[in-house]
């Protein structure tokens, strides 16, 4: 299976790729596109700032040589993008990059593209949805799904996991955490299509649109985060499960 | 690691009671801070007088009324006035078995604010048929208008009152119903409103309702 990380930088594609290629039989691409058109000092200032670890350079430049790193100058959009796209022939995409997708993008990919998303779908769909979560009193979780032109609303679901949390400092803490998950639910997500797994569906009447949060809300999650009592009630709650 | 004092938190409630008290504790604060705001335009109306309006309009009416010389757009009525006018009015009738998110609100663009207005009014005339369970999908249109194309768009532009409008059926909504995903769109404009704050017919009028959806909601 060859699949394309679509991302803005490629220190952070060779991090999911190298993560998603520990299953037997995909074969990892990264394609480093610039949204924002901030052309080269920018693009290396970025990669440094994603340069944390000697594994994530040594990945990037074995990645690099290998020639399995794909820089693209026109935005994804672009007809020489999509072009070159196609014609690598890629199985599926994963989503590493802040944009919103085009039907013609996401056709460019035999099956689709993934997202990792930070909310259990289908109840949260859109903005803020690990705060929200917090704030309704329910578990957070990570969901796998392929996308389409909407928010959140592709219909197949691949993968689907509460994510227990553990204690969190600030608001930022806990969704970097949720985040710094992408690499391996896209790993196990691609290993259940592998697998031939059945895909659940994205209903989406059964969930809500959420926006940005105000501040006065945002204010009462992170006194909830910070106090913990959240994360212990999933904790203990799974502790329950293990035994 | 521990956040915060060890006794105070062993001394804290389970999780959902905690949620609900600081909750509660964040809406009455905004209360506080809302009436502070709306007491500066008692000379228009008051709260009383904003409740018993409601109560006239909160019923929903199985006619649509529009007095078609009346556009809300153009009159320098508030929002509750101009709806109590149009409600009561004798005029124009049309079926309100249209279904949700019809043409009329689905065709609006950023440049047809004023057109989109009187096509609202059209359609919800009798405006707190909004609480009713079929207008749901026309109701997440409204909360997808503003938090997604309106929130981008600056202030003091023609459109503006295409907001407040949106704004103030969201908050008759909320005043009816409790949730707080709505409630939240309230909250978060009123955080972008620029301070001090507008003094206008116009704004006033979403303070009101504003205040009775913080207290529905607390």
């Amino acid at each position: 299976m060859k699949v394309g990380v679509i991302t803005n930088a490629m220190a952070r594609g060779a991090r999911i790729a190298s993560e998603i290629e520990k299953n037997p039989g995909v074969e990892a691409w990264v394609l480093v596109f610039d949204p924002g058109g901030a052309g080269l000092p920018k693009r290396m200032a970025r990669e440094s700032y994603y340069f944390a670890s000697r594994t994530v350079i040594f990945e990037s430049l074995s990645r690099l040589l290998g020639g399995r790193i794909l820089y693209f100058r026109k935005p994804i959009g672009h007809p020489s993008s999509l072009e070159r796209i196609r014609s690598q022939k890629f199985d599926i995409g994963v989503h590493d990059l802040n944009i919103i997708y085009r039907r013609p993008i996401i056709d460019a990919f035999g099956r689709g593209i993934l997202n990792s998303h930070i909310g259990l779908l289908p109840r949260y769909r859109g903005r803020c949805v690990a705060e929200w979560s917090v704030l309704e009193g329910n578990p957070n979780g990570v969901t796998v799904f392929f996308i389409d032109e909407g928010i959140d609303t592709g219909r197949q679901i691949v993968l689907k996991e509460e994510v227990p949390l553990p204690r969190c400092k600030s608001i930022a803490s806990m969704k970097s955490f949720l985040f710094s998950r992408d690499a391996e639910m896209y790993r196990k997500a691609l290993a259940a299509i592998l697998a031939g797994k059945a895909l659940l569906t994205n209903d989406i009447e059964q969930g809500f649109r959420y926006y940005p949060m105000s501040q006065l809300l945002l204010n009462v999650v992170e006194q909830l985060v910070q106090e913990g009592q959240l994360c212990q009630e999933r904790s203990s709650r799974n502790d329950e499960r293990d035994r | 690691m521990k956040i915060g004092v060890e006794s105070e938190i062993d001394t804290l409630p389970p999780p959902s009671d905690r949620r609900a008290i600081l909750l509660e504790k964040a809406l009455k604060a905004r209360r506080g801070e809302v009436a502070v705001q709306f007491s500066r335009f008692h000379l228009y109306s008051s709260r009383p007088e904003l409740d018993e309006i409601a109560l006239v309009l909160g019923k929903p009416r199985k006619t649509i009324s529009v007095a078609p010389e009346i556009s809300w757009s153009q009159s320098t009525l508030s929002m509750e006035l101009f709806l109590l006018a149009a409600a009561t009015d004798r005029s124009l009738f049309a079926s309100p078995g249209r279904s949700s998110v019809d043409s009329g609100f689905a065709t609006i663009r950023r440049n047809e604010a004023l057109l989109a207005i009187d096509k609202i009014l059209l359609r919800y005339s009798c405006p707190l048929n909004i609480v009713q369970a079929s207008e749901g999908s026309f109701f997440e249109e409204c909360l997808r208008y503003l938090m997604v194309i309106d929130r981008v768009q600056p202030v003091g532009r023609p459109e503006e009152r295409l907001r407040w409008l949106l704004l103030t059926l969201v908050a008759l909504r909320c005043r009816t119903i409790r949730d707080i995903r709505a409630l939240d769109v309230l909250n978060y404009f009123w955080e972008q409103l620029p301070r001090p704050l507008p003094d206008s017919t116009v704004v006033w009028s979403f303070f009101g309702n504003y205040d009775a959806a913080l207290e529905r909601n607390s």
